[in-house]
């Protein structure tokens, strides 16, 4: 199955000082898949996707992106992908619009039908300031940014937190269209029903480790829903999730 | 009204603990110091003055103000007064768009007034703390300046050649606490200037722009009343531009030379006109808005901004049209003061000793001092620079980075591209100005100006802002965090040794021949330091390049 992986590490670690935001993680997504990455806040999904964008440097173990180190090769594996961060922060006084093509230029093109298409369905003003939007519309920004990119990867860290119930329709239906053209989502997220809805398999990622890779077939079958297995992993766990 | 003020005024000290300590400590140390610092040398230089009966002229009056007295109160005002006043200025206005403008772009003041504050709680506590720090300053600078003065035999009136002292009546205790409450008058019109600026604009960043050139303005207002300074009884008046600038109406009090009380009133009077305005507007428009309209953008990005340079482009032409403008501004208004720098001087031979030494060894008084203004053209160039530069550390810990190198951006372009403009961007600088003096110089009447002279001149010394590129791109590399400080300190501290070495009595020599500023110095009259300007270039170069090796290396860091 290797030569199915998109992403792929081995007992993973990541050291800030004296702090282990990262304690071994293996994660294997798969070509083609939807990967949901589920974890509390602080658990180290935003850590794990930045080391795999070659932006942090692992402190050991074993990452594998597109078969290579992204640490050595990060420009040429990144014309495969397109991101949207957790926090989505881009330049205040560009326009929606400007950022929007800006990032498809850098990412290497840009859909035209795509980009009008999706500024309709998100329903976003293009020519207001970054800095002007709502949080909602920052998120907007960023997700219409990525999904016009044609590549056979998105990477998207918490991609709709601050969106409402009628966008989170949107998007989960444009994942799903992606999902049917071949590519893969690794979908970072702790909204579970979202993830329930979209994934095929699900990372669950607590204290830097894996723990628990499941199907969502294999998921129903053991446990009644996506909530109940994800408080089943952190139940007795409250004294280790505060700092 | 007041519902909350206290609890904000707590939150400003807790937040500010140590950025005010710096401010204060560094104002009034440098007011303190001025006496004694000043003493080694004072004779030497007003001995350089004598017998000329006139001050350094036009063109220095415009930086520094009118050489009023042949005393020590004479010379440590033409030294500190501008700088001190400059930075009284700058420290008032950051500070209150700080705590009020910036808070409110990023949603804090949102949450504060959603608790038991006031509308007008945030600009109440933040011109009460501005106005505290400014009250200590004020009597710290005073006791300090007396505490050094009261060292020095004959006091403010020390050194003065008998022969040219008209009268001099600055005690020593008076006449500092009429430089400190000066100084104090300047920070307190600032900072009520920027109360009515921070409810104009949106942003924090627009209206530190706005606030940086009217503080520009206003310091030209007065170099323009100063270049036509007249002698009224006795004492050197400047012209009415001056009235129009809080640095002009502490000028009028003359505090170490001829000191007169009546035009402190003024600097209360405007604050409290000032501030009452500055309510006004606050209790007209809507929170987080500005008063000043916020255009509507282009849906689509222009070829531009794609194009390889535009983004870089983009988030630095501001810096760099601001630095340009000033700078050309500067030396067109000092070019074309150039014909009168001849005809005064050549009169009188130890004058232009003096000249030469600050202009080096060339016998052409014009040239020598129009080379002394492009120094200081020098010396914003490469502040220009490091400005600029210093969108890398904004750029990666704002997180607009991550969203670039997540491209097919890489590290080194992104870093290279960066350095590009401001590389580019100090040369053109330097070469307008270089351009723009002897053009105006030239216009005004002075003759025999060679037009490639003053170019080539003023762009050898672009080596220094390689060095200090170099510098800041080194410590970017290993030490992100800290790259703008170490290197605003490094670059503080060459202007201190240029400014003040010389100055201070058993100061190092070797310490001001290894400061870059005094080796690259003086050009045009002075010939190029052929040795220093390969050596500063290729420290600068090897800096940049082990700063790019360990930025590769490195992780993002917040």
């Amino acid at each position: 199955m290797k030569d199915q992986s998109i992403i792929q590490t081995k007992d993973l670690k990541k050291n800030f000082g004296t702090t282990k935001a990262l304690d071994g993680l293996d994660l294997d997504v798969h070509t083609g898949e939807i990967h949901g990455f589920l974890g509390p806040n602080g658990a180290g999904k935003s850590t794990t996707i930045r080391i795999v964008l070659g932006l942090l440097h692992k402190t050991s173990g074993e990452v594998k992106f597109f078969g290579e180190d992204p640490w050595t090769t990060a420009v040429k594996l990144h014309e495969k992908l397109a991101y949207v961060p957790g926090e989505v922060n881009f330049w205040p006084n560009l326009t929606g619009g400007e950022i929007i093509d800006l990032m498809g230029h850098l990412r290497g093109g840009l859909d035209e039908t795509r980009r009008k298409d999706l500024l309709g369905k998100f329903q976003l003003d293009p020519t207001k300031k970054f800095r002007t939007y709502s949080k909602g519309n920052r998120q907007k920004v960023a997700l219409v940014a990525a999904l016009a990119s044609d590549v056979p990867l998105y990477i998207l860290d918490e991609p709709t937190s601050g969106l409402d119930p009628l966008m989170e329709q949107v998007f989960q239906d444009e994942i799903r269209a992606l999902k049917k053209q071949g590519k893969t989502i690794f979908l970072s997220s702790h909204i579970l029903s979202e993830a329930e809805a979209l994934c095929d398999r699900v990372t669950i990622i607590r204290e830097g480790k894996a723990a628990g890779v499941y199907t969502l077939a294999e998921l129903k079958k053991e446990h009644e829903n996506l909530e109940k297995l994800f408080l089943s992993k952190y139940e007795g766990s409250d004294s280790s999730e505060e700092k | 009204m007041f519902a909350g003020t206290w609890n904000l005024i707590k939150l400003i000290i807790r937040r500010d603990r140590v950025k005010l300590l710096i401010w204060i400590a560094v104002i009034v140390l440098f007011a303190a110091m001025g006496p004694s610092m000043m003493a080694g040398t004072a004779g030497d230089a007003i001995a350089a003055q004598k017998g000329s009966g006139l001050s350094f002229g036009a063109v220095m009056n415009f930086i520094t103000g009118p050489f009023e007295q042949m005393d020590l109160g004479g010379l440590v005002t033409i030294k500190f007064f501008a700088f001190l006043a400059l930075l009284m200025a700058f420290f008032a206005t950051l500070f209150v768009v700080r705590h009020t403008r910036a808070n409110e772009e990023m949603g804090a003041t949102e949450l504060m007034l959603s608790g038991r504050a006031s509308r007008f709680a945030p600009l109440i506590a933040t011109l009460i703390v501005g106005t505290g720090a400014i009250l200590l300053m004020v009597v710290l600078i005073a006791l300090g300046m007396t505490a050094s003065v009261n060292t020095i035999h004959g006091g403010w009136a020390a050194f003065a050649p008998v022969a040219d002292t008209i009268r001099s009546t600055a005690t020593n205790v008076g006449g500092s606490w009429l430089f400190a409450l000066g100084m104090g008058g300047i920070g307190l019109s600032f900072l009520s200037i920027a109360a009515i600026v921070a409810q104009l604009t949106e942003t924090s960043s627009a209206a530190n722009g706005l606030l940086g050139v009217i503080i520009g303005i206003t310091f030209v207002l007065r170099g323009l009343g100063d270049v036509a300074v007249k002698t009224v009884h006795g004492v050197p008046t400047a012209s009415a531009w001056s009235l129009f600038s809080p640095f002009g109406w502490m000028q009028f009090t003359h505090s170490l030379t001829f000191p007169n009380w009546t035009p402190l009133i003024a600097f209360p009077v405007f604050a409290i006109v000032a501030i009452i305005l500055a309510f006004i507007l606050l209790a007209k428009r809507d929170l987080a808005a500005g008063l000043l309209p916020s255009r509507k953008g282009h849906a689509r990005a222009s070829h531009v901004l794609l194009s390889d340079l535009g983004l870089t482009w983009h988030l630095q032409k501001n810096i760099f049209l601001g630095w340009l403008v000033g700078n050309v501004v500067l030396v067109a208004l000092i070019g074309s003061m150039g014909n009168q720098i001849g005809s005064i001087y050549s009169k009188s031979s130890t004058l232009s000793d003096a000249v030469k030494n600050i202009g080096g060894s060339s016998s052409n008084l014009t040239t020598g001092l129009l080379s002394y203004m492009l120094m200081f053209v020098a010396m914003t160039t490469m502040a220009y620079a490091i400005q600029s530069l210093g969108k890398l550390r904004a750029e990666e810990s704002s997180g607009h980075l991550e969203n670039l190198l997540a491209t097919k951006t890489s590290r080194i372009k992104w870093l290279l591209k960066t350095a590009l403009i401001p590389a580019v961007g100090a040369a053109v600088m330097l070469t307008l100005s270089g351009f723009a003096i002897a053009a105006t110089a030239s216009a005004s009447g002075v003759s025999g100006i060679n037009f490639g002279q003053y170019i080539f001149g003023t762009l050898a010394y672009w080596p220094l802002v390689a060095l200090f590129m170099g510098i800041y791109v080194f410590c970017y590399g290993i030490l992100p965090r800290a790259a703008g400080a170490i290197t605003w300190i490094i670059f503080a501290a060459s202007l201190f040794v240029e400014e003040f070495g010389a100055l201070i009595k058993g100061f190092p020599q070797w310490i001001s021949n290894i400061s870059p500023l005094s080796q690259l110095s003086g050009m045009p009259a002075k010939d190029v330091n052929i040795a220093a300007f390969w050596i500063m270039l290729t420290i600068g170069i090897v800096l940049f390049l082990a700063g790019l090796i360990s930025w590769r290396r490195r992780n993002l860091t917040e």
